[in-house]
């Protein structure tokens, strides 16, 4: 009895159902900021690299926002009332809103990889593919993070703060070579996605470890 | 079986519950009663295992929920509000929580939507579900694997009087059943009549009263009413007003306060009156949790 790794395909179903046509968000999110780099001089690795990063946060943001509805209803403490620990179903609710994420940033990928070539910047597809694996574990990592700091936190400041983070991530790669007249490359970007990923694992650690027994009542009472 | 052993717990600086001891045996049905903010719902997250207790024990089935989550197995959680997935369908919301519970079966499944009456709504979203329907499918889901344990947090708010009494009914054969321990919160104590075996008051997160039901009726200091039938009622009245008493009529019934049945049985018949029936008026459970409340 309890959580196990078969349940994965139906939490997929489910997480999926709860976004409904919203999941029409994921790929358009990718596809624009892909549209915004290329409008930008850099070369096409660069492109993917500066886009690939920060399509990792966006969409880690987007997928944290079927916990935040959860946890508005409050239906987070039926959740939590089932027969595992809590570490447990946050880890299933990651990786399934990941493998969620991560199919619409394929298919955003391909839509802008199309939308680039049209705007004059053809890329080839093995770098969106490249791009696509650059933005794995940031964004396995960071919906983690998102997931359980949504559960335990409530605070307008932490709104602003995702909102904050949201728009630069979204303007980012449009605005930064454009002002800065840099991008991140596909080796930059590789590296500066595998350490934020520790690091968001690292804090995702550290907050579990410091509420021990006590992360069910935090989520439950905040 | 749930024990709760003088549990102390402190929420934001706050002493919710000071010292609460409680006892479900199997097969039995528990009435846990108290104002709103007594401290009710914060003892069903303990029995959860959702709160840690500052200190003092609780044990479900025998262990530690808190240290042993799969436990929750076998427990049914009913909250105060439905918290359903109001964008899912009924049957949706249900297969999501029996499949996360462990507990999923088809048939068990379709029986529970059979006897809640759900059948015609199992392809709704629930969003689009009467406040009573959508309670009904809360009520289907804590039942899903049939626990041993049921925590039935207001169970019946939001019900129609007709249904009220069909899950009032279905607890009891329920618990009977399945020799379920069943501990639920409600303020209307016309759900613990019948069907309750034991009842705890707590005020203040501390206990006022625990015991059997019956206990619990005597629990408070009866109020010396009599109930009186007698076939002349405006000479009983005139007799009865004679005598310094303040009688009302209810339900056919005349009705005195601070009399003894003896005493009014002898003097209407004193007065030639035919006297059907004499008796000491019960005070009802409301009456009776008011008293205690009061004191």
């Amino acid at each position: 009895m309890g959580l196990t790794w078969t349940q994965l395909p139906e939490e997929i179903k489910y997480t999926a159902k709860q976004f409904g046509f919203y999941l029409i968000g994921i790929p358009s999110v990718v596809a624009v900021v892909y549209m915004f780099a290329s409008w930008t001089p850099l070369p096409s690795d660069a492109i993917v690299g500066t886009s690939s990063f920060s399509i990792a946060v966006l969409i880690s943001l987007f997928l944290g926002g079927s916990v935040a509805k959860e946890k508005l209803l409050g239906i987070h403490e039926v959740l939590l009332s089932l027969p595992f620990d809590p570490v447990k179903f946050i880890s299933m609710r990651a990786l399934a809103s990941f493998i969620i994420g991560i199919a619409g940033i394929a298919v955003g990928s391909v839509v802008g990889w199309f939308i680039a070539l049209h705007v004059g910047t053809p890329i080839s597809l093995t770098t969106v593919s490249i791009g696509i694996l650059i933005s794995v574990p940031a964004l396995f990592s960071f919906t983690f993070l998102i997931i359980l700091i949504t559960l335990l936190f409530q605070s307008k400041y932490l709104d602003v703060a995702k909102l904050i983070i949201f728009f630069t991530a979204y303007f980012g790669p449009a605005c930064i070579p454009k002002y800065f007249g840099v991008g991140l490359s596909l080796e930059i970007a590789l590296v500066l996605s595998l350490l934020m990923s520790m690091g968001a694992l690292a804090v995702s650690y550290l907050i579990i470890h410091s509420l021990g027994e006590r992360l069910a009542e935090k989520m439950v009472l905040v | 079986m749930i024990i709760l052993e003088n549990v102390r717990k402190s929420i934001a600086g706050k002493e919710v519950l000071r010292g609460i001891s409680l006892t479900v045996k199997s097969g039995e049905i528990h009435a846990y009663l108290g104002h709103n903010g007594a401290g009710k719902t914060t003892t069903f997250r303990l029995i959860l295992g959702l709160l840690v207790p500052d200190s003092g024990r609780v044990e479900v089935l025998g262990v530690d929920p808190l240290k042993n989550p799969e436990i929750r197995g076998r427990i049914g959680y009913l909250p105060e509000y439905d918290l359903l997935y109001p964008n899912l369908s009924v049957r949706d919301n249900l297969r999501r929580y029996a499949l996360l519970k462990g507990v999923y079966d088809e048939r068990g499944l379709r029986e529970l939507l059979e006897f809640f009456e759900l059948e015609e709504y199992t392809d709704k979203k629930v969003s689009s579900l009467s406040s009573g329907t959508q309670r009904r499918v809360a009520m289907a889901r804590a039942f899903l694997g049939s626990p041993e344990v049921l925590i039935l947090d207001e169970p019946t708010r939001g019900l129609d009087p007709e249904w009220r009494l069909k899950f009032k009914r279905f607890l009891g054969e329920y618990a009977r059943k399945n020799d379920a321990s069943i501990v639920f919160s409600t303020h209307i104590l016309s759900d613990v009549d019948e069907v309750c075996n034991t009842v705890t008051v707590i005020r203040g997160g501390q206990v006022l009263f625990s015991g059997s039901l019956e206990e619990f009726r005597r629990s408070a200091p009866a109020e010396e009413a009599v109930l009186v039938k007698v076939t002349d009622v405006e000479r009983a009245i005139a007799v009865l007003r004679k005598k310094g008493y303040s009688p009302e009529i209810v339900r056919g019934y005349i009705v005195l306060k601070n009399a003894k049945p003896s005493e009014i049985n002898s003097l209407l018949v004193g007065a030639g009156l035919r006297v059907e029936e004499v008796k000491r008026k019960e005070p009802s459970l409301e009456e009776v949790y008011a008293m205690l409340y009061e004191e």
